[in-house]
């Protein structure tokens, strides 16, 4: 699903693992930058300085433009922070790979959006309102949920969380986990990696161990 | 590539073109129809003020201009019209305001969004930016063009009428129906060819420099400042062709 094999950047390395389906799989990064880094890394946004990355079998960095826009359509993404598009309204924002890859149609979409902001207790006049506006005006934690929803909407068989409790109130963190390992659970072809640089946010996730990207560290790997 | 060299320049303008003419399938997917529609609303509806305005007044010259020369003669201000409005200055006025305005914004729209890391994002949702982003205003601007000149020679026509009266005596019958008599299928195809290879070359240029920003955000009005001169830079080119190729 994806593996990396002597990746190398400024940030971390030389990292070495492949993750198998339907395991969730914790990331543990050294720094923030790191974090950032290796979420860039994994999703072909920033070539690393040597080492191969693969993803869904292919070498994410030798693939055409072409190849790798048709290998994302399979990969959910949620960095730290930014990966809005400006000029789109929020519900724009949301709908946008789902529609676009014909994954969801647009009542599939409300409803979908609708059950996961009732589950972490918005109201829906705040939800709508969320839905109508920029997304700069948004708090940062509604950013980062309508990102995750964005992400799910796609149905991706990879999702890739960059700090995912970054930003979100506590409840509303740990609402957002218990979201995303129901969603990891819906296909048991599904690799859930989370990213994270603290690695106290990601306890109650059930994995067998994590990754260190800290060189010093990377003898406690399991 | 080096794009700073004229012939390079040239070269990526060529390939945006080839881009949009073997990508046009992507305008089926309802939010890149979505995007169409959008600009093309912002380049026409939201445009068309300025454009009845500037038409009304160039009619106005004009037929004031050819009757203080030559006296009141409707067949002679009929070609007049034809010569000036519908060969000429309809696709190049509207031209220079479509460069002037939504040009010069989806440069900077673009160029911000690439700054701003949203090609990358839309990327990683296995979104190709230059579908998504660049074909629907490409052939937004084509489109808009085309109705904006169709829409400008109309206002010119009647517009130029309507103000002339209050300074000569025009008769509306003798003017409509000399003007009918002036405009054939050529010049009507001359100046729509016009504006369809206008709206061509300002979507091209004005797009590609959009996409190739690079760095930082200060390079964005220096890349709106590229698109505006290249554009209006182009367009006397290929209007200096036509004039060669077609009238000569």
């Amino acid at each position: 699903m994806i593996s990396f094999s002597n990746v190398r950047t400024e940030w971390f390395g030389p990292v070495t693992f492949d993750a198998v389906a339907g395991a969730p799989v914790k990331i543990v990064a050294p720094s923030r930058d790191a974090s950032d880094a290796f979420v860039r890394v994994a999703a072909g946004l920033a070539r690393p300085d040597s080492g191969q990355v693969k993803l869904l079998g292919e070498d994410i960095y030798a693939v055409t433009e072409e190849e790798y826009v048709h290998l994302m359509k399979d990969v959910g993404l949620v960095t730290q922070s930014g990966g809005m598009i400006s000029n789109l309204q929020t519900y724009e924002n949301v709908a946008l790979p789902a529609l676009y890859h014909g994954k969801k149609t647009i009542e599939e979409l409300e409803t979908f959006t609708s059950h996961v902001l009732a589950g972490l207790g918005i109201p829906m006049d705040l939800g709508e309102t969320m839905m109508r506006t920029r997304p700069h005006l948004l708090k940062p934690y509604q950013e980062k949920i309508l990102r995750i929803i964005r992400a799910h909407a796609m149905e991706p068989v990879l999702m890739i969380y960059g700090e995912l409790t970054d930003q979100l109130p506590d409840d509303i963190g740990k609402y957002v986990i218990q979201l995303a390992m129901e969603f990891h659970r819906q296909s048991k072809e599904r690799v859930s990696m989370f990213v994270t640089c603290d690695e106290s946010t990601l306890k109650s996730i059930p994995t067998a161990g994590a990754i260190f990207l800290d060189a010093s560290r990377q003898e406690t790997r399991e | 590539m080096n794009t700073g060299r004229p012939g390079a320049r040239l070269l990526v303008y060529y390939q945006f073109l080839i881009l949009l003419f073997t990508s046009l399938t992507v305008l089926a997917r309802r939010p890149v129809r979505e995007v169409l529609f959008r600009q093309v609303y912002f380049n026409t509806v939201e445009s068309v003020h300025r454009i009845t305005i500037v038409a009304a007044l160039t009619g106005m010259v004009v037929i004031t201009q050819i009757s203080q020369a030559f006296g009141y003669d409707p067949e002679l201000i009929g070609k007049a019209l034809m010569w000036t409005v519908i060969r000429e200055l309809g696709p190049l006025i509207t031209a220079i305001l479509l460069i002037s305005g939504s040009g010069a914004a989806v440069t900077a729209e673009l160029s911000s969004m690439k700054i701003n890391r949203e090609f990358d994002t839309l990327r990683s949702m296995g979104i190709n930016p230059l579908e998504y982003l660049v074909i629907p205003r490409m052939a937004s601007t084509i489109i808009s063009l085309f109705l904006l000149n169709a829409y400008f020679q109309a206002a010119a026509i009647l517009g130029g009428f309507v103000l002339s009266m209050a300074i000569i005596d025009v008769s509306f019958h003798q003017h409509i129906s000399s003007i009918l008599l002036s405009v054939s299928v050529f010049d009507v195809g001359v100046s729509v060819s016009k504006s369809l290879i206008f709206g061509a070359a300002i979507a091209a240029i004005t797009c590609s420099h959009g996409c190739l920003v690079e760095g930082s955000i200060t390079e964005i009005p220096r890349a709106i400042i590229g698109s505006q001169m290249r554009s209006l830079f182009m367009i006397f080119v290929i209007d200096g062709l036509f004039a060669y190729f077609v009238f000569l």
